[in-house]
């Protein structure tokens, strides 16, 4: 249960986030930054299920996918509020 | 060979990768979402012929070339068809028969040309989201009656949103992509030596042992194809949750905004009528605007009205990328806004090139007849899938979840080869584009399966496969080579799935024996 609620959701969570990084973020131009995080928004997630799967530890894992989430949403907020 | 073992697992840890984990997610899920997938996957196959189907289930429409470019100066068009796209009436002519006659009198509708729609021309207009549609014949103005449900377009709308509320069917296909891509890729990490997978065939080891490596050989050398299409489709699918938050992070969760800043907005309409100039002069305004600019839908906006508006959508490079937007001032002609992927960057390409991957329109049939084996492949992979799963249990049988999928893919399989036969071979019998036959041919379907497996009959997946078969044969009377193609290698892979264990077990006779005295 544990398992599929980090292979899914948290991970989506955080492809969700790394995604509006790389709109705030990105040294290229704005409409670029948005064309790419559209094309690589499933690759990212992908990438997070897949390394979740393999794990054994699941609470470890939701242990650091919460951490990771916490410093992205810092990183969005930085982003949004002084950008 | 216990040192072996300890060696392999020993590397397997060092690089840190736990295959078991891989296997069991990909066992449970693939088989768990098998019935969805493989109607998305089935009605995706038939949508790369989607102007075809219409064609083939509408044959009593003699159609000439539809393409609004009138000078018809593409290559590979022969005499035959040149003639008669001489006789085909005006974009305007064709707008004012669709108003005048059909009673298409929507301010705002859109216009689509053959590449997707068959010989047909598309007018389209989404009201309260009440989907309208007119085929109209481009050479005699005539339109298909609209109790003659278009089973291409039904098909579609299956690959496209499985007949759901446009948001919520998008939102799930888009998930089964995901899904897809998650199968494709842990099936190919979940083996040990994946190297080996791509060439390892073994004849005479036993059923099981040859299905899973037909299954590994099919599912790595598709593996490109098969990630493509999931990625693609599953982007497709989510865009408007992508945009969403998008909107969030660079225009304030201003969505309207984000569409503004790409596709320009259009005025509201300011009252009353006046003349404009002529949409087939606008055309040709919007094929210099690239160089070899290919205009594949035309959107009006505020029809007649003094803020009326004309954008043209098309495609560069062949086709390979696609929506590249103008739109004009029908009242002055002058150009309002323009969308060039082209000057994006690097993500304007890969994001242009995006809907041309998924539905191969930058290249001609022989293109879409390599995508259609690539997904007969991927559809054996995800057939053999189950065959394994149920070789695995021969004994203890199936859970009762896992039972009722299986069951429901082979009836998946058979109504989709039953629609197929009617909808584009027997057309005057029914039309399976009609969702109350199509509900019909289902039921049959399932009550089929059920019988045939608590009574012994023909596998359902070996019936689709004799009625493709037994279709693809009528139809070389009919002198129909792409439809004959496709029917029958889609029903020869479903009697292979079903072969493949006898023919084995055949071929090793002392094994078959050795099973059987077990």
């Amino acid at each position: 249960m544990l398992r599929t609620f980090n292979t899914t959701l948290m991970a989506f969570l955080l492809a969700i986030a790394l995604c509006m990084i790389m709109v705030l973020f990105l040294p290229v131009s704005l409409h670029n930054r948005l064309l790419l995080t559209v094309v690589f928004v499933a690759p990212i997630w992908l990438g997070i299920a897949v390394w979740v799967t393999q794990k054994n530890n699941m609470k470890r894992v939701l242990v650091y996918q919460l951490i990771t989430l916490f410093v992205l949403i810092g990183l969005i907020a930085a982003g949004l509020y002084y950008g | 060979m216990d040192n072996n073992n300890k060696k392999k697992t020993n590397n397997q840890k060092q690089a840190g990768i736990n295959t078991k984990s891989f296997t069991k997610v990909h066992r449970k899920v693939g088989v768990f979402f098998m019935p969805l997938l493989l109607v998305i996957v089935i009605t995706g196959a038939w949508s790369l012929f989607r102007a075809e189907l219409l064609q083939w289930q509408f044959p009593h429409f003699e159609l000439g070339q539809t393409s609004f470019e009138t000078s018809s100066a593409e290559s590979g068009v022969d005499n035959g068809l040149e003639s008669k796209s001489s006789q085909r009436k005006s974009l305007q002519e064709l707008v004012d028969i669709a108003r005048n006659e059909h009673g298409f009198e929507y301010s705002d509708f859109s216009i689509h040309d053959k590449e997707r729609y068959g010989d047909f021309v598309l007018f389209f207009n989404k009201t309260d989201g009440v989907e309208n549609m007119l085929f109209l014949d481009p050479v005699s103005g005539e339109a298909l009656d609209s109790s003659q449900s278009s089973f291409s377009e039904t098909v579609y709308d299956l690959h496209l949103k499985l007949l759901l509320p446009s948001s919520i069917g998008k939102y799930l296909v888009g998930l089964m992509g995901l899904l897809l891509m998650y199968l494709v890729f842990t099936g190919f990490l979940a083996h040990k030596n994946i190297g080996k997978n791509f060439y390892q065939l073994r004849l005479h080891k036993g059923r099981q042992i040859f299905v899973t490596d037909l299954h590994k050989l099919l599912g790595n050398w598709s593996l490109l194809f098969s990630g493509l299409m999931s990625i693609t489709g599953a982007l497709l699918g989510l865009f408007s949750i992508v945009l969403l938050v998008l909107a969030m992070a660079a225009y304030g969760g201003d969505v309207k905004a984000l569409f503004a800043d790409f596709l320009g907005t259009q005025p509201k309409p300011a009252g009353g009528m006046v003349d404009f100039i002529s949409l087939d002069s606008l055309y040709q305004l919007a094929q210099q605007q690239w160089e070899g600019y290919k205009i594949s839908t035309i959107e009006i906006h505020n029809y007649a009205d003094p803020a009326m508006r004309v954008t043209f959508e098309g495609e560069l490079m062949n086709g390979f990328l696609t929506q590249q937007h103008v739109t004009f001032d029908a009242i002055n002609g002058g150009v309002t806004f323009v969308t060039d992927f082209t000057d994006k960057g690097a993500g304007g390409y890969m994001y242009s090139a995006l809907p041309s991957l998924h539905f191969a329109s930058f290249g001609g049939t022989w293109l879409k007849l390599i995508y259609w084996f690539l997904t007969l492949a991927l559809l054996l992979v995800m057939v053999t899938g189950i065959t394994i799963k149920s070789l695995r249990l021969r004994d203890k049988g199936f859970s009762t979840s896992d039972l009722i999928v299986t069951q429901l893919s082979q009836a998946v399989i058979l109504a989709a080869s039953i629609a197929v036969v009617f909808g584009v071979v027997f057309t005057e019998l029914m039309n399976p584009g009609d969702y109350t036959t199509l509900g019909f041919i289902t039921l049959a379907a399932v009550v089929y399966t059920l019988m045939s497996n608590k009574f012994n009959w023909l596998s359902s997946v070996s019936l689709a496969g004799w009625i493709l078969v037994i279709a693809g044969v009528v139809v070389v009377f009919k002198g129909e080579v792409l439809l004959m193609t496709l029917c029958l290698t889609l029903g020869l892979i479903w009697l292979f799935s079903q072969k493949v264990g006898s023919m084995v077990n055949k071929a090793n006779p002392g094994l078959n024996k050795q099973s059987s005295t077990k």
